[in-house]
């Protein structure tokens, strides 16, 4: 925990993935909020290489308390004890680029360190719980979270959804990100809505007054994969396969450094997964059809009762 | 110190690159059954989003496609460094630098590069069924320097952006480049001289297989067999659209399909690469 009072008075408070986060540079993405806070995320100057690796990327380096990401261009993360993060600017301000990367892979590692689970995908609230969206990148996590926030159901997390030790999801903060193909495919208002970088037409799209600001229990991770041939279909994992399925949908994974931080990692899994039911659900690689496939799994899964 | 352990296995589509990946799994596997052409792996495709994202901890959507090129021979030459076996990765990439000193394929970890080219004339047949499309787009995207797969940037493909160019430019760029060792291979030996053709590859990677090894091995990849296995179970590389992945695999099958015209484009366009590749004779006869 840092000491309130010594920090510099013009610091930003924010709550997200129910952390109180104290930042130097302003995040729009968060909720505003106070009080003492768990994490701190500052600017200046983060070492080049970390001691006693145990895990390491092209880009990134784990030890048991802290890691280490270089984005070319843009910035160099530091985090540490689950509890700081250090941005080192590769360019002359933390704007929408550098919040990009912090709040996808450096928050991933800040989840890891603090002992959560965060599944690459989105949480969506059914009833009164959450389902997760997991699968491969491209797969269509966010369209489908997306299509059932139009459709009124409100949401926790998009991307990255955190479950703590008490097994509930934890909401991150009320932003989705999504493609200029699904923006059109929808029927969006975009005239308003901002590119995540310019090279790229993937763009925020806040959603407020659809976030879930609390805590929910997770009820279905539903895991999405295609295939290339018509209609929907699925299988409820279960022993082996379920464990491993989750594991695998671990938001970086490859993060998790040490073997310590690996048991704390299947324990959290072990204590979830009698809980929960997890499914492989399998779409048609194209057309994409969200309605159709929002259909199925509302129907399938009972998902509006 | 790098090791030298990836096999690049690189065509234009629809040249012969699965079946030998098929016949790859069946020689390695050396199971008694052939092997099943859903079990190859996914990860061996060298454009795999998943791959790249986990070796390098970004997200590949949220970075440019020369973003992505740049740090690609990275991610391979840590899958190099992590494996102690010999990784064979299939391509469909053209071969080229990424910046001034680095191929996008890194020559320190590679051991060899077999490269599979097929008259473009039964390329065009071919790759027009696989997409769905008619033969005229098809003698167009053979012949379209800016042809890539997954370069859409307003939506996520499953696979990273390939680069491939034009028919000739593709064959030309692996087989004339110098920073890696090439084995070219043509699909209609593979057809007509099968063992001494699938033998000489294997020679060249250095696999030390007996004859019987790999004569068992083909007769477990036999043509058959695959498009047995497709109408059974479906095979996940073929596309949406496509009826089947395993069509005909016949030499001249495009006989049956191109007018003059369309053969006459065909040949004017990549004359040069057919005459080298022994698909014409200096009069512009068709020796296949």
């Amino acid at each position: 925990m840092y000491d309130y009072l010594q920090m510099t008075s013009n610091y930003f408070t924010y709550k997200a993935f129910g952390l109180i986060i104290r930042c130097e540079f302003e995040i729009p993405e968060f909720i505003i909020d106070n009080g003492n806070p768990d994490v701190l995320i500052e600017l200046g100057a983060v070492p080049i290489n970390l001691n006693k690796i145990t895990k390491k990327g092209v880009k990134f380096q784990a030890t048991h308390n802290e890691f280490l990401l270089t984005v070319d261009d843009v910035a160099r993360f530091y985090v540490k004890d689950g509890s700081k993060i250090v941005v080192e600017l590769l360019k002359n301000k933390p704007d929408k680029e550098v919040r990009l990367f912090l709040l996808g892979s450096a928050f991933g590692a800040l989840f890891l360190q603090r002992g959560l689970l965060p599944i690459h995908g989105s949480a969506v609230k059914f009833g009164n719980s959450a389902s997760i969206f997991t699968g491969l990148s491209g797969v269509g996590k966010s369209s489908i979270a997306t299509y059932f926030v139009i459709k009124g159901h409100s949401f926790l997390n998009d991307d990255i959804s955190v479950i703590d030790n008490t097994l509930m999801v934890i909401p991150g903060f009320p932003n989705l990100k999504i493609w200029k193909d699904i923006i059109e495919k929808l029927k969006i208002q975009n005239h308003k809505l901002e590119e995540i970088r310019t090279t790229i037409k993937k763009y925020h799209f806040p959603v407020k007054e659809c976030f879930h600001k609390n805590p929910l229990p997770l009820k279905n991770i539903f895991i999405i994969g295609t295939k290339n041939s018509p209609g929907y279909e699925f299988e409820e994992l279960k022993g082996l396969a379920k464990f491993n399925a989750v594991k695998n949908n671990t938001y970086r994974y490859r993060f998790v450094g040490g073997l310590e931080k690996m048991q704390e990692h299947f324990q959290i899994l072990n204590s979830l997964l009698p809980n929960i039911s997890v499914y492989k659900i399998v779409r048609p690689q194209s057309p994409v059809d969200l309605e159709g496939f929002a259909y199925f799994l509302t129907n399938t899964f009972k998902l509006n009762e | 110190m790098s090791k030298k352990n990836v096999i690049w296995l690189t065509s234009y589509p629809k040249s012969g690159n699965t079946w030998f990946r098929v016949f790859l799994t069946n020689l390695l596997n050396e199971s008694e059954t052939p092997a099943n052409i859903n079990d190859l792996a996914e990860t061996s495709i060298s454009s795999s989003r998943k791959v790249f994202d986990d070796y390098t901890g970004l997200s590949s959507s949220d970075l440019s496609f020369e973003e992505i090129d740049k740090l690609r021979p990275e991610v391979y030459r840590m899958q190099s460094d992590e494996s102690n076996e010999l990784l064979f990765k299939k391509v469909h990439d053209k071969f080229y630098f990424v910046s001034d000193n680095e191929a996008l394929f890194p020559p320190e970890i590679t051991l060899a590069c077999i490269y599979f080219i097929r008259n473009p004339l039964d390329v065009a047949v071919s790759f027009a069924y696989h997409n769905a499309k008619s033969i005229p787009k098809m003698i167009e995207t053979l012949n379209n320097p800016d042809y890539a797969f997954c370069d859409n940037n307003d939506r996520l493909p499953n696979q990273l952006r390939q680069l491939l160019g034009t028919w000739s430019e593709h064959v030309k760029s692996w087989t004339e480049q110098s920073v890696i060792p090439v084995h070219t291979v043509r699909y209609e030996d593979m057809k007509t001289d099968t063992l001494q053709t699938f033998k000489k590859a294997i020679d060249f990677i250095g696999l030390e297989k007996t004859e019987l090894q790999i004569k068992q091995a083909i007769e477990k990849s036999d043509f058959a067999i695959l498009s047995q296995q497709e109408k059974e179970c479906g095979f996940k590389e073929k596309m949406i659209k496509s009826k089947s992945f395993f069509r005909k695999g016949e030499i001249g099958d495009w006989r049956n399909y191109l007018d003059e015209k369309m053969k006459n484009e065909i040949i004017k366009n990549h004359n040069t690469i057919m005459k080298q590749f022994g698909y014409l004779d200096d009069f512009n006869r068709l020796l296949i």
